[in-house]
């Protein structure tokens, strides 16, 4: 099912978690990933299309259908919690059940349907256990288990890994890619962890302060961030405000073009990320910065360099080389790839 | 949904406004229909003010009473915990439960001629029934479970390692007690005085039976306000009436006042033992 | 804090709950059974005690439902922090800073036959004021605190997200309301009715007040006890009253019973 906004706003009082005139549409069968810091809205969009909360103004449309004023009985989406929301008093069975049965499902088939998500969630054994005889990750799959039951048009997650371990956290990542995969259910699912985004999304839908920054592939909003923020947001990313000088700023020793309809004199951002600088040895007197120091991540390690204006810089090289780059080198920067948004 | 959850609030504001709010602001109004002065008259003769000090006092005396033993029922249930505590949890809970009419008959059948132990005190020149003594056993029985419930889950909160800090830091078992366990305890104490003294100062049915009810010497505020009642005198009855919930809301408003002050005082001798001259 | 102190502290707490509590207690059944079995069954099954304890029970399981259907809501609304939610608290509230006697002082002046609103229904020939439902109205004003008090950290326990995904699953309101909250809330409302109960049976200022204690027509059975032991009939006084000392005795255990029970339902989760 596609899931549309046309303009949904939605204002709390005090500006945090509302929504200011969204309009976006998620194809049949994708799977979006909401990413924004804490208190973005998007939580707030989630529960929208849910039911759960109403827009003062525009529209929501489920499958061409428009459903701005359907509460969330009639909506057939499942929502998965963050903190999963089960019911505390039912057993796991009871509990995956629970919107069959408000269906009125016959009985062999709710048995079947029910028996047929636990073994594919792997929890066979713990149907007659409650949840708090569960762990986690376990809590997890019931909570998917029965948001899927019903079979929805559309299938929502709030924050679904943020109360698990990292370890397992990883797995589940796979897990509910491949869910939404077979069942082939359009999904939206909230994060603020960007790594998260990136890696289980068709498409991301980068939120800041109620507004959509960007509504892109991971690749997209990754290597050509639409705005400032998203740019910062999104990876790693060195930010510094030039002034323009004859159309062109001033980086690291490069004059890099600006766009011609900026002005000489107004400000920009420009924004680098730490795999675009290419460091080279250096004498002191012609480097452009000393390395600080540096730390080994794996694959690559991090240099923070202070230039001759006294800016620190983060950049990345590859460990074979860390040696080259001790802390109190000389290094020459050439930046290879930058981003400039008017500040 | 909507339509239904509408009916709902309005069949309850409609409630509580039917039970509490016209019931009670008729009440103040019916207190001063008669104008101020009327209203100054019914308080102010000497039987209703000699009701309301007896009724002021005794329930100080209570409320002093009950918390101290209150605070020592909840540490020996909540930290000590001996044999038979579960029976004394159960206990404390009786008095809330009793009707307050056998509660003050109790008190009478114990202490009254009948009894070897009222025949005891009698001997011994002490008199229970028909006295104030009498009365301040009743507002202790009633009370008992307020104190001890208002203090029993600060007692369960409270952190044990700020407790162990302090021995570790060598401070005697008083001063721990003075100087870490009782300021912790302050809300919870106040809460604890403030119910035992409001209970108290409305309590009716036990000491109406107790107490003889002897004008000017035994008749506290609720029953007096009965007697005008009894002769039809509904507008004084509404007057004491008003002066009754007066008092026991000043008793609120003081005891918030009281608690906040004593947080800031506690606040100030911070600052000054950290050895700043900082504005508090 | 030493040994010794311990020791010390706890006797003096047994002292004290046994001579404020423990003793009175059981001086009223002895004084009840003072003259045997046979004086106690008969004035227990006086016409006139039977009369007050029957309309004690009704007057209770009327309460009991008021209070359920009305303080369930309230408590809700209490619980969510809906608007006006603390002027509901504070009236809820109210009640045990008010003496029964001022409770049934306030429910005389607006539905007394001299009322504005007690004559409007006395037109419509509904009393009120000295009749049954004046007494119910007084014992739910002293007794609605309950149940509300008692459920809404419950509530608050459980949170609203249960209720959301239960609406998200299809279910109406009413049903999660039946499959959601009421098996949840179960303990803490059955405790709430359980010191409705108690307190209803004891309510003596407010209907006092309101009933008139008229014999055979508004006693109740507190008013019972009171009339006897106003006319001196010591007999049935304590009669009843060991009864409804024991009906109490029997609520504690009850309470207890909830207490441990709601107790390990809440470790559970």
């Amino acid at each position: 099912m596609t899931i549309e906004f046309v303009g949904v706003e939605n204002i709390y009082p005090g500006g945090a978690r509302s929504v200011r005139g969204v309009s976006f549409q998620i194809r049949e069968g994708e799977m979006v990933g909401l990413l924004g810091p804490s208190g973005s809205g998007k939580t707030t969009i989630l529960r929208i299309i849910a039911g759960l909360e109403r827009p003062t103004k525009g529209d929501v449309w489920i499958g061409g259908k428009r459903v701005t004023d359907l509460p969330p009985q009639k909506r057939n989406v499942g929502l998965v919690f963050q903190n999963y929301a089960l019911f505390q008093h039912m057993t796991v069975y009871d509990n995956v059940s629970f919107g069959l049965r408000e269906k009125r499902v016959p009985k062999d088939e709710m048995d079947a349907r029910v028996r047929e998500l636990l073994r594919f969630m792997r929890l066979e054994s713990y149907a007659n256990r409650f949840p708090h005889e569960l762990s986690g990750g376990q809590q997890q799959r019931v909570a998917l288990a029965r948001a899927l039951a019903p079979r929805p048009q559309v299938l929502l997650f709030d924050e679904p890994f943020a109360a698990i371990d990292t370890q397992i956290r990883r797995e589940l990542r796979t897990f509910v890619r491949q869910v939404h995969d077979e069942m082939g259910v359009t999904s939206v699912f909230v994060t603020h962890d960007q790594e998260e985004a990136l890696e289980v999304a068709d498409r991301v839908l980068v939120l800041h302060e109620g507004n959509v920054e960007q509504f892109g592939t991971p690749e997209e909003v990754y290597e050509k961030p639409g705005t400032l923020f998203v740019a910062s947001f999104i990876g790693e990313s060195n930010v510094w405000t030039r002034a323009v000088q004859n159309g062109r700023i001033e980086v690291a020793g490069a004059a890099l073009p600006v766009d011609p309809a900026v002005s000489d004199g107004s400000e920009v951002a420009v924004v680098v990320r730490p795999k675009d600088v290419e460091l080279q040895p250096a004498s002191e007197r012609e480097a452009h910065a000393q390395v600080v120091r540096s730390a080994f991540k794996g694959s690559y390690s991090a240099c923070w360099i202070r230039t001759k204006d006294g800016e620190v810089w983060e950049v990345h090289v590859p460990s074979a080389d860390r040696h080259r780059w001790s802390p109190g080198a000389w290094v020459h920067m050439n930046v290879t790839r930058w981003f400039i948004f008017p500040r | 949904m909507r339509f239904g959850r509408m009916a709902l609030d309005s069949l309850i504001s409609g409630a509580l406004i039917l039970i509490f709010v016209l019931p009670l602001g008729a009440v103040i109004q019916q207190a001063f229909s008669g104008g101020w002065s009327s209203f100054v008259q019914a308080v102010m003769s000497p039987i209703a003010i000699r009701a309301f000090e007896l009724t002021l006092a005794i329930s100080f005396v209570t409320a002093i009473l009950n918390t101290a033993m209150g605070l020592l029922i909840a540490v020996v249930l909540e930290r000590w915990r001996p044999v038979g505590s579960g029976a004394l949890d159960a206990v404390i809970d009786l008095p809330l439960a009793i009707p307050t009419t056998v509660s003050g008959l109790m008190l009478v059948l114990l202490y009254g001629p009948v009894s070897p132990v009222g025949r005891w005190l009698t001997e011994h020149g002490v008199a229970v029934v028909y006295t104030r003594l009498g009365i301040l056993f009743a507002l202790l029985f009633v009370t008992v479970p307020y104190a001890v419930r208002a203090l029993q889950p600060a007692i369960q909160a409270l952190d044990v390692r700020q407790e162990e800090a302090a021995w570790v830091l060598g401070a005697s078992g008083r001063r721990v007690w003075l100087k870490v366990i009782v300021p912790a305890l302050r809300h919870a104490l106040g809460s604890a005085l403030i119910l035992t003294f409001t209970r108290a100062m409305i309590e009716f049915g036990s000491v109406v039976i107790v107490s003889g009810n002897k004008p000017m010497q035994t008749e506290v505020a609720s029953v007096y306000i009965y007697g005008l009642l009894e002769n039809y005198d509904q507008r004084g009855a509404a007057a004491a009436a008003v002066i009754l919930m007066f008092l026991c809301a000043l008793a609120f408003v003081l005891e918030a006042r009281l608690l906040a002050l004593l947080g800031r005082r506690r606040a100030v001798r911070w600052a000054a033992a950290e050895g700043g001259t900082r504005h508090v | 804090m030493s040994k010794v102190w311990t020791v010390v502290g706890t006797s003096i707490a047994y002292v004290w709950l046994l001579l404020l509590v423990g003793v009175p207690f059981a001086a009223v059944l002895v004084g009840a059974l003072a003259g045997g079995w046979g004086p106690f069954w008969q004035s227990v099954t006086s016409q006139e005690a039977l009369f007050a304890l029957r309309m004690t029970g009704e007057i209770t399981g009327v309460t009991l439902l008021v209070n359920l259907v009305l303080g369930l809501p309230m408590a809700f609304w209490i619980a969510r922090r809906a608007p006006g939610w603390r002027m509901v608290q504070w009236l809820v509230e109210l009640p045990l800073s008010v003496s029964p006697v001022v409770a049934g002082l306030a429910l005389i002046v607006v539905y007394g036959p001299n009322a504005f609103i007690g004559a409007f229904l006395l037109h419509i020939h509904v009393k009120v004021a000295f009749a049954f439902p004046g007494m119910v109205l007084a014992t739910i004003f002293v007794t609605l605190p309950f149940i509300v008090h008692e459920t809404v950290p419950a509530i608050r326990a459980i949170g609203d997200t249960q209720e959301q995904a239960a609406y998200v699953l299809g279910a109406s309101p009413w049903r999660t309301l039946w499959r959601v909250w009421l098996p949840q809330l179960k303990w803490s409302i059955l405790y709430g009715l359980a010191l409705t109960t108690a307190r209803s049976l004891g309510e003596f200022g407010a209907v006092l007040v309101v009933s008139g204690s008229i014999v055979m027509v508004t006693e109740t059975a507190t008013l019972f006890v009171y009339q006897a032991s106003v006319n001196n009939e010591m007999q049935a006084a304590y009669a009843v009253s060991a009864l409804l000392a024991l009906a109490s005795f029997a609520l504690i255990l009850l309470l207890q019973f909830l207490k441990r029970a709601g107790g390990r339902n809440l470790r559970d989760h």
